[in-house]
């Protein structure tokens, strides 16, 4: 049961079609027009403050919690200072098939003025040009993708816990002490004085938004004749007044000082993937005590689901390629649940089930709620989140906390701080408050790689000799000997890609500095330094490898019917798949039928996925990235399985040119036949101990097994003895085929059917065809 | 032989099993919905929709058994599995394969992670797994002993004598009477029920629990003589403690087609909801003295009406 209010509030956040708000681009444009010699971060500091003391601000009528994105509801801000893609994709906008947004009659033509004059001198530009010929080839032909490049670093993870106990005060007071205690100055120094300036330009900045939100409150107050809502206001009005200059006083105002504090790590720049972090164990003692004072349950309930909304309502503008890669328009903001203390005990409490309950009532998009398991989690609040899961909207996702806290530990965390993590990007954990994380280096495609290996370094596709020449295929007389070549040609586009990396995390020192989220990462205030320039004491970027089942597959089906049981002859491989077996279906099925598939929990293929797993962590861990930090991988593609699948021929998986390739660490669509239970057996056996950042798993169960207790005992045997074998996540999808159907022929009808594409879940109708039907083709898993 | 090992049921069993099919079966219920479980040889099952047109099997057929749609005219067929090696698309597959045990061990042991919770294990069905007597001992044995838990699932027609080696090594047992009076039952499955109530009997001696089973199938079995006869039965015998009805589905249909045999429920409708009920309250008012219990799973959830 949810109020009328929230209600009202969650049909208003699901119905208001997105759109551009120009508000904030017209003022960043002004501000740059101004001439300036300051050095870049203080400058930046300087734009967000000018930013939020003249953005437009309103109060939605049912809402309890103060700020919003942009000026209007739904509504997304531009950063045209940051994107040169723009200037490309700006046409298209309203009208694109995926994620598109309106425009207010007249604004699409002003930002095109906007766009134009920031031509050739944004942040894109600037990274734009250190992508040199051949990797922009790499990049169209589609061996990997380009991250990070036209927005600022991302997954920012606020220490909360401290916050919420100390209010922006205690920070600038630290950087006033820091600044009062520098003596003589050098160009070292003169960077911290800098820091230290930004850091408080900002965090006073953001207090005085929370004021102007106050303000407003106060005079809608004396405007309105409801005396519920007029006290409604009024208290608004008292709880920007003390958060998040001051510490919060009650859930309400610890809500409010998060959510200030997240919209402002969005509103500077345009990054992404920001964590909540551990919101039922730093929310708790604030729960506790407005319990004990006699608030109730409904309203904390009230509080939880607005707060939810609120992350529900915020979208954000990407280029077209990206908007279908991520359709739904996903921020992976998770808030994570459940999991063990720093002590090792279970940290389920009263307001983990209430986030539970809450859920089980009403499902958003946004946040990502994700529940960490152990083997000692309380047995009741684990029932409650698969229960939850099951009913369909697809949160919480699992996580297993000994996998999890093992990679942390590898990566050079304590125990203590390993047993805090949070998800940062669709899966990866990290520390909140202690780490700069990036989830998007970008996508590694080994299937591309694949295809290149088999034509002696050209690309099928588009003719271009882009890799060494290892070897021509049909000579060679013995897997292994492809395996080396695929090696060999890895090597080679995975430095490109790792320095193509560094290049852009090199600009973001340079030119790009998120300073919010510097002030609550530690290190940064210490050191006075921000995020970008090696503030926090750990750093690693993860690379996302995708379209490993079809690699798998295909190493099992030439091992199987070129070389054991000589159906074909390699040349005759190679001249199918230059084809697309064109004439030859019986071949194709040949090689889909006669081969194992990985996803039935059969060694001989199960191998080659973990060959590549481990072949791909190896190649990418030698490397530093542009920070000094460590780089990861993760087995991940989110839904560029289906981009990058239009860009690669047919396989010798028997999969038809240009068509999707496997998602994340899934099976191929439609091999796994044997089951849940092989799949979770293959994906161990992969290993998830391996990739550092984690192995993302989409299962998609049919509603009718998973139903009452005796399904419960299913899902629950299923995710538990998955993670028994060092399983990292896993995510349920639990809607049956005829469902999905019904909605693409009735969306209107169907707007609330929540999916999970991958490590974040989007609505149903929101999605594009071609995606619609990735997710439809996802091997359904049932038992009879 | 074997016909299909399938992974994570739910059914047939406590927790989360593996179920192994043994194909061979000495009755023949009008209902079946596994016939390929019933011969004891391997067969061609076809699926067309999975047909490429490519002609092969029909190039292949030294019988000249393959028509112009490449269906299998089974008059003329003699099993030769010519055509099935080279339909690469199995649009005509070979059922039925003999294993090792210990292959069969290991893809049972694969799964072995999942049975800890909620007391799963494999659940040998079939087909009638006690007319596989010796290899039933064998690797119920090898499950039994490797700490997994084994249940059988079966008709119930089979020489005691065979099969009583296998008993030590199962922990329960499903037993299906599919009707109590000894006439219709032949009538229906071509075998009397003499020889399997009786084995239910010395089975229940030997002190394997056992969950009696009846298939609700409209215009055969769901009369309420018939449910009630069975009931008085069951309360006779000591080690059961449960008596499941079960509701008819035409799933099997299909199959049917596959291996080119006739569907003989053709029409025949799937028992509403109700009708399930009365039968489980029927049973329930002789059952309940003897403190044993009747139920129907509906959306895996147990009914019992009392
Ligand atoms: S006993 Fe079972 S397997 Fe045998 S014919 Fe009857 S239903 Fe089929
Ligand atoms: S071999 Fe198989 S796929 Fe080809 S025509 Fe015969 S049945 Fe169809
Ligand atoms: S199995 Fe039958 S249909 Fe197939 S090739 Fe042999 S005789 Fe012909």
């Amino acid at each position: 049961m949810i109020s009328e209010r929230i209600f009202r509030l969650s049909e208003k956040v699901r119905n208001t079609p997105a759109e551009i708000c120009l508000d904030r681009a017209r003022l960043i444009t002004k501000f740059y027009s101004e001439p300036s010699m300051e050095p870049f971060i203080l400058r930046r500091a300087k734009s967000f403050q000018y930013v939020l003391e003249n953005k437009k601000i309103f109060i939605d009528d049912d809402s309890v919690l103060a700020g919003h994105l942009a000026s209007r509801l739904h509504a997304v801000p531009i950063y045209p200072e940051v994107t040169a893609w723009l200037y490309d994709d700006l046409e298209t906008i309203d009208t694109r098939s995926s994620d598109h947004f309106k425009f207010i009659p007249g604004e699409k033509d002003e930002l095109r003025t906007i766009v134009e004059a920031w031509k050739g001198r944004t942040f894109g530009d600037l990274t734009g040009a250190l992508v040199d010929a051949d990797m922009n080839t790499m990049i169209n032909i589609g061996i990997f993708t380009k991250g990070v490049s036209n927005l600022s670093t991302m997954n920012h993870a606020p220490a909360y816990y401290d916050m919420v106990h100390r209010g922006y005060r205690y920070y600038i007071d630290k950087c006033k002490e820091n600044i009062a205690a520098l003596e003589d100055m050098d160009i070292d120094t003169m960077e911290k004085q800098i820091t230290w300036q930004s850091m408080i330009i900002v965090m006073e900045a953001i207090i005085k938004f929370a004021h102007r939100y106050a303000d407003l409150a106060e005079k809608m107050a004396g405007e309105c004749s409801d005396s519920e809502r007029k006290a409604q206001l009024l208290a608004m009005a008292e709880n920007c007044r003390v958060v998040p200059e001051n510490p919060p006083q009650n859930f309400q105002q610890a809500a409010q000082f998060v959510w200030f504090t997240h919209l402002a790590l969005m509103m500077e720049v345009n990054g992404g993937d920001h964590c909540i972090g551990r919101f039922d164990q730093y929310m708790y003692p604030f729960y506790k005590k407005d319990l004990e004072n006699g608030v109730s349950e409904a309203f904390i309930a009230d509080v939880i689901h607005e707060f939810k909304l609120k992350f529900g309502e915020l979208w954000v503008l990407r280029t077209n390629r990206e908007s279908q890669a991520y359709p739904g328009c996903p921020l992976w903001i998770h808030m994570m649940i459940g999991g063990v203390l720093p002590d090792g005990k279970d940290g389920c409490n009263e307001l983990t089930n209430a986030i539970l309950h809450c859920m089980d009532d009403l499902q958003t998009k946004e946040p990502c709620v994700s529940f960490r398991y152990h083997d000692g989690v309380n047995q009741d609040t684990f029932r409650l989140a698969l229960a939850v899961a099951r009913k369909g909207g697809s949160h919480p996702a699992f996580f297993n906390d000994s996998t999890n806290i093992s990679h942390l530990l590898t990566l050079g965390h304590t125990l203590k701080e390993a047993r805090d993590w949070g998800i940062c990007g669709c899966i990866e954990p990290s520390v909140p408050g202690i780490t700069d994380f990036q989830s998007n280096a970008g996508y590694f495609n080994p299937i591309k790689v694949f295809e290149i290996t088999m034509n002696n370094g050209v690309d099928p596709v588009t003719k271009v000799q882009i890799g060494p020449r290892t070897g021509d295929v049909t000579t060679f007389t013995s897997v292994k000997q492809l395996m080396d070549a695929y090696e060999t040609q890895q090597a080679f586009f995975m430095k490109k890609f790792i320095v193509l990396f560094n290049r852009i995390i090199s600009c973001h020192a340079h030119a790009l500095p998120t300073v919010t989220a510097s002030c609550f990462t530690y290190g940064c205030i210490e050191k006075g330094r921000i995020l970008q320039r090696k503030g926090a004491e750990h750093r690693y970027s993860a690379v996302a490898i995708s379209g490993v089942a079809n690699v798998a597959d295909s190493l099992a089906a030439i091992e199987e019917c070129v070389f054991d049981k000589k159906y074909l002859t390699m040349s005759e491989l190679v001249k199918l798949l230059e084809t697309n077996f064109e004439g030859k279906e019986n071949m194709r099925q040949l090689l889909i039928n006669k081969a194992p598939k990985y996803g039935n929990n059969i060694d001989s293929v199960d191998e080659y996925a973990h060959w590549l797993a481990d072949l791909c962590n190896e190649q990418v861990v030698q490397y530093r990235d542009g920070r000094d930090g460590q780089f990861t991988t993760v087995i991940a593609s989110q839904s560029y399985n289906v981009v990058l699948g239009r860009l690669i021929g047919a396989t010798p998986d028997g999969r038809l040119a240009f068509t999707d390739l496997a998602d994340n660490a899934s099976p191929m669509i439609g091999m796994d036949v044997n089951g849940p239970t092989a799949v979770v057996n293959s994906i161990s056996a992969l290993d998830p101990l391996i990739p550092q950042s984690g192995v993302l798993v989409n299962q998609r169960f049919d509603p009718a097994i998973t139903k009452g207790e005796k399904g419960l005992d299913i899902l629950e045997t299923v995710v538990r003895t998955f993670f028994n074998q060092r399983g990292q996540h896993i995510q349920v999808n639990i809607v049956d085929d005829e469902t999905l159907r019904a909605a693409q022929k009735d969306p209107q009808s169907h707007r609330n059917i929540l999916v999970r594409v991958a490590g974040y879940s989007a609505y149903f109708v929101d999605l594009e065809k071609d995606i619609q039907d990735n997710i439809i083709a996802r091997t359904l898993q049932q038992t009879l | 032989m074997i016909f299909n090992i399938q992974k994570c049921s739910i059914h047939d069993g406590t927790g989360l099993r593996t179920l192994v099919f043994f194909k061979g079966c000495p009755l023949r219920c009008l209902w079946c919905s596994n016939p390929e479980s019933q011969s004891y040889r391997q067969e061609i099952m076809e699926s067309p929709v999975r047909c490429i047109g490519c002609g092969e099997c029909k190039r292949v057929c030294p019988e000249a058994a393959i028509l112009d749609d490449y269906r299998i005219d089974r008059s003329r067929c003699t099993n030769c599995f010519k055509c099935t090696d080279c339909c690469y698309a199995e649009s005509k597959r070979v059922v039925g394969r003999d294993y090792f045990v210990e292959e069969l061990y290991r893809e049972i042991e694969k799964d072995r992670p999942f049975y800890s919770l909620y007391g799963g294990g494999v659940t040998f069905s079939g087909g009638e797994p006690l007319t596989h007597a010796k290899d039933l001992k064998e690797i119920a044995k090898k499950c039994h002993d490797n700490g997994i838990n084994v249940v059988v699932e079966s008709c119930g027609y089979g020489q005691f004598e065979e099969f009583k080696e296998a008993l030590p090594y199962i922990d329960a047992m499903f037993m299906d009477i599919k009707h109590i009076d000894p006439e219709t039952h032949k009538a229906l499955t071509g075998m009397s029920n003499e020889l399997i109530l009786e084995n239910i009997r010395r089975i229940s001696e030997f002190g394997t629990p056992i969950t009696i089973r009846t298939p609700i199938i409209p215009g055969y079995t769901n009369s309420q003589e018939n449910i009630k006869g069975i009931a008085e039965f069951v309360s006779t015998i000591p080690t059961v403690k449960e008596y499941e009805l079960l509701q008819y589905h035409n799933f099997g249909e299909p199959k049917y087609t596959a291996l080119g045999k006739p569907y003989p429920l053709k029409g025949v409708i799937v028992p509403e909801d109700e009708e399930m009920n009365d039968l489980v309250k029927c049973a329930n008012q002789i059952l309940q003295k003897y403190k044993k219990e009747c139920y129907w799973m509906k959306n895996n959830e147990r009914e019992v009406i009392k």
